[in-house]
C-alpha cells in the first residue's frame, strides 16, 4: 500500500509518473540512438575494402 | 585548454569512463531523493503533501534553465572557435533540455492546481518565460533540422541559442520584477535559504543526481553524434572512391 497523502495525492502521483515517463523516455531514446550509431559505424567499417 | 577539451578522440576516451559513472551516481542520488520525497519527509506546514512535488519540479526547473545556458555557451564556443565538438554538444543538449523544460512546466502545473487553484496563468511572468524557453528549444531543434547543410544548421542554431539567452535572467528574476503567483526564491536568496533542512538536503541531493544524469545523457548523445558523423564521412569517402 502507498503512503496516505492528503487531497493532493493524485497530483503527487501524476508528477512522479510523468517524471518516470519523460526521463525514462530520454534515457531510452539516447540508448537506442547510441546503439544504432555504433551498429551503423560497424557496418560501414565492414563494407570498406581492405 | 578549449582546444585540449575539444578533441573528439579525447572526449570519446574520457566520456567512456565518465558517463557510466555518472549514470550510477545519478541513480543512487535520484532514488534517495524520490524515496525521501514520497515516504520520509513530513507534509509541509502550509502546502501539505503537495510540497512533495518539489523533489521533481525544482530539479527539472534547474536543469531546464542551466541546460539552456550550456546550449548558449556551446553555441558561443562554436561561433568563435568553430570547434566541431561544441556544435555536437549544443545539438545534443537541446532535446534533453527541452525534455526537462516540458517536465518543469507539467509538474509546475500539477503543483499549481492544488496550491494556487489554477493549472496555468497567462499573465504570470515566470510561467510564460519558461514556456518561451521551451519554444526556443523547439525552435532550435526545428531550425537545425530544416537547414540542408551541417554548417548552415550550426550557424543558424548558434545565433538563435545565443539570442535566446536573454530569456534566462528574465526567468530567474521574474518573481522579483513582476507580480507572480510563483513563490520567491527559497534557496538561493539574500539572507540564506528559507527551506527546512529536512526538505533541503534531499532536494539538493536530487538536483545533483539529475545534473549528473543530464551530463551522462549529453555525453552519450554526443558519442552517438560523433559516430554518426564519422559514419557519414566514411560513406562519402567510399562513394567518392567508387566514382573516381
Amino acid at each position: 500500500m502507498g503512503p496516505d497523502y492528503d487531497t493532493s495525492a493524485p497530483y503527487i502521483w501524476a508528477v512522479y509518473g510523468l517524471a518516470v515517463v519523460i526521463i525514462g523516455g530520454m534515457i531510452l531514446n539516447t540508448a537506442i540512438r547510441a546503439r544504432a550509431a555504433r551498429k551503423a559505424q560497424e557496418a560501414e567499417a565492414a563494407r570498406r575494402p581492405e | 585548454m578549449i582546444s585540449y577539451l575539444a578533441n573528439p578522440l579525447r572526449f570519446l576516451k574520457v566520456s567512456r569512463v565518465l558517463a557510466p559513472t555518472f549514470y550510477v551516481l545519478a541513480a543512487g542520488m535520484i532514488g534517495y531523493s524520490v524515496w525521501q520525497g514520497l515516504y520520509v519527509v513530513p507534509p509541509e506546514a502550509v502546502q501539505g503533501d503537495s510540497a512533495r512535488i518539489l523533489f521533481i519540479h525544482v530539479p527539472s526547473a534547474w536543469l531546464a534553465m542551466s541546460s539552456y545556458v550550456g546550449l548558449a555557451l556551446a553555441s558561443l564556443i562554436w561561433f568563435i572557435w568553430r570547434h566541431e565538438l561544441a556544435d555536437i554538444a549544443a545539438k545534443s543538449i537541446a532535446p534533453l533540455g527541452a525534455g526537462y523544460t516540458v517536465l518543469c512546466l507539467a509538474t509546475g502545473s500539477l503543483w499549481g492546481k492544488p496550491t494556487w487553484g489554477t493549472w496555468w496563468q497567462w499573465d504570470d511572468a515566470r510561467m510564460v518565460s519558461v514556456l518561451v524557453m521551451l519554444f526556443l528549444y523547439l525552435g532550435y531543434i526545428a531550425l537545425r533540422a530544416a537547414l540542408p547543410s551541417r554548417q548552415q544548421a550550426a550557424r543558424a542554431g548558434a545565433i538563435l541559442a545565443m539570442v535566446g539567452i536573454i530569456n534566462i535572467p528574465l526567468i530567474k528574476f521574474s518573481v522579483d520584477w513582476f507580480t507572480s503567483l510563483h513563490q520567491d526564491a527559497s534557496i538561493l536568496r539574500k539572507g540564506g535559504s528559507a527551506m527546512a533542512e529536512v526538505y533541503q538536503t534531499p532536494l539538493l541531493i536530487g538536483a545533483l543526481g539529475h545534473t549528473l544524469l543530464f551530463a551522462a545523457l549529453v555525453m552519450s548523445a554526443m558519442r552517438a553524434e560523433i559516430l554518426e558523423r564519422k559514419t557519414a564521412r566514411m560513406r562519402a569517402q567510399l562513394l567518392a572512391g567508387k566514382e573516381a
